[in-house]
């Protein structure tokens, strides 16, 4: 009996080794390796528009989608082996040049799609000036997202300035609702750089700090945010449990109206929001800007888009620019999108709706509503860093001086390993 | 007879091919860039000497993941090899009938990766719905509610709960497996010299099975040191730094681009657990010849 | 008489209370993988209110579980296998002959308990021998990475073995593979099915080494499937569970398999007495 089952697993271990080897053999049209952030491969439009290429082209693609956690580490020591991928998509900003763009990828500035994309969306394809990536992707404004339905049954009206948002908080607080949810445990949607790009939109401000002649120590705006963050959960403003609120519980804490609002964008009440399962549905939200007291009537944030960048060095570099181009092609990203409610980022993009939420902020956004900077333009800025530095903050490990301190610590560190000049 | 050839070097060859090429060499090799400026900006590599390691010992969340790390791998390393006994004497108790269901049943948390264990401990410590907290509540013990993974202590020892159950199926099976090579010759004639089962426990059975015993600790000591992955999937070293350890900052560093100091971090690390490892087998030795 | 039947009760019931602890994650884990997705997010104890047996065809398809299931055998049970047997052999020179060199070459070893892996270096030689991106590659990467513990473990049970035995098989004319094949590999069996089961679940949970040292997906184990389904801004936590049950089916069953021979190990220990 005993080597019966011996024989038996040995011959299961020799079956699969052989049929492993079989697999490998086989030989396809030509296949395009893809990474990605496992949720932002998993995109519906993406999907979509995968399955669409693959069928008009007969290529395929080897899509691999790498978890959120290790994505930098597992992308950068990948570039380093020399394991570069023919498609990379990656959302831009200061990180993107830890992967060299002028030597990785295919420079696309005088593609005939540049035309095709929105002004306000251009400089997050850029580095250094350059078009590397397509922006193929969802176009969402970003503030708090609020329940309109509990506001309508406390009679809360919408606040216009930080101190009338304050006493909103405190008025939804009295009657029993936690104004804001905060998931500070995962440090990312804590999204503090919100209140951080109308500080940043004065050029000469972010000249001066990314060549290291200012630090956010010694901008003003910079403690009120830091301070009105410690005031706010002191009060009680992001609940009792704030510090292992965690992201994989928002759309039941807002759904089940456990809390009020949410630091979030409004493409994400569609995209990912389950209004079946909650007592409230995406329509029941309403868009308000996020206050966060570094000016006075609040602030939105424009849209902050992934790339998809093409390996200029692969043998497969001209499937992955047709790639590209059918990927802006207006017939093909027009079936990808079709009925996503999100802003556009194309100029000729009909399938999509603005989300209602947008429809009716709009006027709001237009007065209040700034370009996302800090990701995109301060030097060694670390959204992750910064929040790490705030969860201390929060926790009682720092007071707000000791906070900026180190959040410009970490932007120094980081701007120094990226050999900026002036640090 | 003839050693030689009756234990001839050619049956080591391949784990020493394997393991010295394609894993001490490239170690080996990789400790070089802790001298050198090696970054994601950086493609042309300079010799910088040591001054990686002046940055890092500079930095102020160095002395908070020595001492986590250190907590976790001693919390660990105690308590999962008493509980290790603990499960496994009574499985080895031929008359007991649910034995084979019980050693199966102990075992199963070990085939869970570390990230799936991270996920369930996350959903088990959770403060909004967590299992805990609801069962705090059941049995009335509302003062003790609180979230656990919020601050440091509380987060450390929720990670250390986790660590703990993930690895009692590896010591059981080990301490078992040394329980059963016990000649029972030893066992049974203490007993007839009237000895009681502390006794014999004592006294006969823990210094015939201390060899396996010190392996099981050892592993414990390094794995428990080498610890990180989980520790990032439950807290990613927050609240803050307070949960960081050796292994999650050569992560944040490798994450942003810094590898030399990675690096660095990981030689300071490997030197640490030299020591430590060296250290314990002195004592270990000792122990198990004085009898 | 009646003190013994109660201290067995009283072990019964602790053994009981301790399984209870540990299988309380697990049942969280298995309940939740048979809910909807907003339920099984709340991760709660209760039974689910709509049972979703598709999750798992779900997960299978949606997973690749299938082409995953054939790499994670393929490289647990080939690195496994060979790992243990050749990592035997070396222990029981090393353990026998006690040279110089073969003293040394334990320490050697042993460094591998300590040295961390840097992939970018072990890319590095991989490519130099061409063997980057294979399935090889990744196996024996796989079996260099064991080699420490099983040669340390192994050692150690190779020193409670008589060296009469060899002399023996040495007398009636036994060569060295045949001794060891023959009189060592059956006097070791418990450590040695010991050894493989745990190597072969830390091989088949090791995603990482597969994702460093491959570019295609068809390459990847049954464990990455779980990143399928959890993303930063959504998380499929009922196919996320499912995947999970799938996963751990084939260690639970290769444990299962073991245990018998560790039994048999233990029998053949009491027959002795």
């Amino acid at each position: 009996m005993k080597k019966r089952m011996m024989t038996l697993v040995t011959c299961a271990l020799a079956a699969a080794a052989f049929s492993a080897m079989g697999c490998s053999a086989e030989d396809k049209p030509v296949t395009l390796t893809l990474y990605g952030d496992a949720g932002n491969v998993q995109r519906p439009f993406m999907q979509k528009l995968f399955e669409l290429y693959e069928e008009k082209t007969g290529n395929k693609l080897d899509v691999q989608g790498i978890e959120s956690e290790n994505f930098e580490t597992v992308c950068l020591t990948k570039f380093q082996t020399g394991d570069i991928p023919d498609l990379f998509l990656h959302h831009g900003g200061y990180s993107l040049d830890a992967y060299n763009p002028a030597e990785n990828f295919v420079n696309f500035t005088d593609a005939a799609w540049v035309s095709d994309i929105q002004e306000s969306v251009l400089p997050t394809t850029m580095r250094d000036g350059e078009v590397y990536g397509l922006p193929f992707w969802e176009a969402s404004y970003s503030g708090l997202i609020y329940n309109q339905r509990i506001f309508e049954e406390l009679d809360i009206e919408l606040p216009k300035t930080q101190d009338e948002f304050n006493a909103v908080c405190d008025t939804l607080l009295e009657n029993g609702v936690q104004p804001i949810y905060l998931p500070l445990k995962d440090a990312w949607p804590i999204l503090y750089q919100y209140g951080m790009d109308p500080i940043f939109e004065d050029a000469e401000l972010l000249e001066k700090l990314n060549t290291n002649q200012i630090t956010y120590s010694e901008i003003p705006e910079m403690k009120a945010q830091m301070e009105w963050y410690k005031m706010a959960a002191d009060q009680g403003y992001f609940g009792e449990s704030f510090s292992t609120d965690t992201w994989d519980y928002c759309m039941e804490v807002l759904g089940e109206g456990e809390a009020a609002m949410m630091y979030c964008w409004d493409t994400w009440l569609y995209s990912d929001y389950d209004s079946e399962a909650y007592t409230y549905t995406a329509d029941d939200f309403g868009l308000m800007p996020a206050f966060l007291a570094t000016t006075e009537n609040g602030t939105f944030e424009g849209p902050n888009c992934c790339l998809m960048l093409a390996n200029k060095n692969s043998e497969n570099a001209e499937a992955a620019i047709e790639f590209i181009n059918f990927m802006a092609d207006p017939e093909n990203y027009n079936i990808a999108f079709e009925d996503f409610q999100t802003a556009p980022v194309f100029k000729q993009q009909t399938t999509i709706q603005a989300t209602p939420q947008y429809q009716a902020a709009a006027d709001w956004i237009a007065e209040v509503g700034h370009a996302s900077i800090a990701n995109p333009e301060i030097i060694g800025f670390s959204n992750v860093d910064g929040a790490k530095c705030i969860q201390e903050l929060l926790i009682g490990n720092v007071d707000v001086d000791t906070c900026l301190q180190r959040m410009d610590e970490e932007r120094i560190k980081a701007a120094k390993t990226q050999n900026a000049a002036g640090f | 007879m003839n050693r030689k050839k009756m234990y001839p070097g050619y049956m080591m060859a391949v784990p020493l091919l394997f393991f010295g090429v394609f894993f001490l060499l490239p170690s080996t090799v990789g400790f070089g860039y802790a001298f050198t400026d090696w970054s994601a900006y950086n493609t042309d590599l300079k010799f910088v000497g040591l001054r990686n390691f002046k940055e890092i010992l500079q930095e102020r969340t160095l002395s908070t993941a020595f001492v986590n790390t250190l907590i976790f791998a001693g919390v660990k390393t105690i308590v999962v090899t008493v509980l290790g006994f603990v499960f496994a004497i009574p499985l080895n108790n031929k008359r007991m009938k649910t034995t084979n269901v019980l050693r199966t049943i102990y075992f199963l948390p070990s085939v869970l990766s570390t990230l799936i264990v991270g996920l369930i401990f996350n959903a088990v410590f959770e403060s909004r719905h967590g299992i805990l907290n609801s069962l705090l509540t059941a049995i009335g013990c509302e003062g003790w509610i609180q979230p656990w993974l919020g601050s440091r202590w509380p987060a450390v020892f929720s990670i250390c709960v986790a660590e703990v159950w993930r690895n009692i199926g590896y010591a059981v099976v080990i301490t078992l497996a040394g329980l059963q090579s016990v000649n029972s010759d030893y066992v049974e004639a203490a007993r007839v010299d009237g000895a009681n089962g502390f006794q014999l426990f004592w006294k006969i059975t823990l210094p015939l099975i201390m060899p396996s015993v010190n392996v099981n600790i050892l592993f414990s000591l390094i794995y428990g040191l080498k610890m990180f992955d989980l520790v990032y999937v439950m807290t990613g070293g927050g609240p803050g730094h307070d949960t960081e350890t050796f292994g999650t900052l050569m992560m944040n560093e490798m994450a942003a681009g810094r590898f030399s100091h990675s690096v660095a971090i990981n030689m300071i690390f490997t030197i640490m657990l030299v020591i430590v490892a060296v250290l314990f087998q002195k004592y270990s030795e000792r122990c198990e010849y004085v009898e | 008489m009646t003190k013994k039947r109660i201290q067995a009760v009283l072990k019964q019931v602790v053994c009981i209370f301790l399984c209870l602890i540990v299988l309380a994650p697990f049942y969280m884990v298995l309940i939740n993988s048979f809910k909807d997705k907003a339920e099984s997010a709340r991760m709660s104890l209760a039974l689910p209110t709509k049972w979703m047996f598709s999750n798992y065809l779900e997960v299978i398809e949606k997973g690749n579980l299938v082409q995953g299931f054939t790499n994670s055998v393929t490289y647990a049970g080939i690195s496994t296998f060979i790992g243990v047997i050749t990592c035997a052999m070396a222990a029981f020179v090393i353990c026998r002959n006690r040279t110089k060199i073969n003293n040394f070459l334990y320490y050697f070893f042993i460094c591998g308990l300590f040295f961390p892996v840097n992939y970018v270096t072990l890319v590095r030689v991989l490519t130099f021998f061409h063997l980057n991106n294979t399935r090889t590659g990744i196996i024996i990467t796989f079996t260099s990475a064991m080699v420490p513990f099983c040669v340390f473990t192994i050692r150690n049970f190779v020193l409670s073995l008589p060296v009469e035995l060899d002399e023996a098989a040495v007398i009636d004319g036994a060569g060295p593979l045949n001794l060891f094949f023959k009189i060592i590999i059956p006097m070791l069996k418990p450590t040695l099915v010991t050894c493989f089961i745990l190597q072969f679940m830390g091989v088949w949970s090791d995603f990482m080494t597969p994702l460093y040292l491959s570019s295609k997906s068809s390459m990847f184990p049954m464990t990455m499937a779980v990143y399928q389904f959890s993303g930063k801004n959504k998380s499929y936590w009922n196919y996320i569970f499912a995947d999970i049950i799938l996963t751990c089916i084939p260690v639970i069953i290769v444990y299962l398999l073991g245990q018998k021979y560790i039994v048999g190990g233990m029998t053949s220990g009491a027959v002795k007495e």
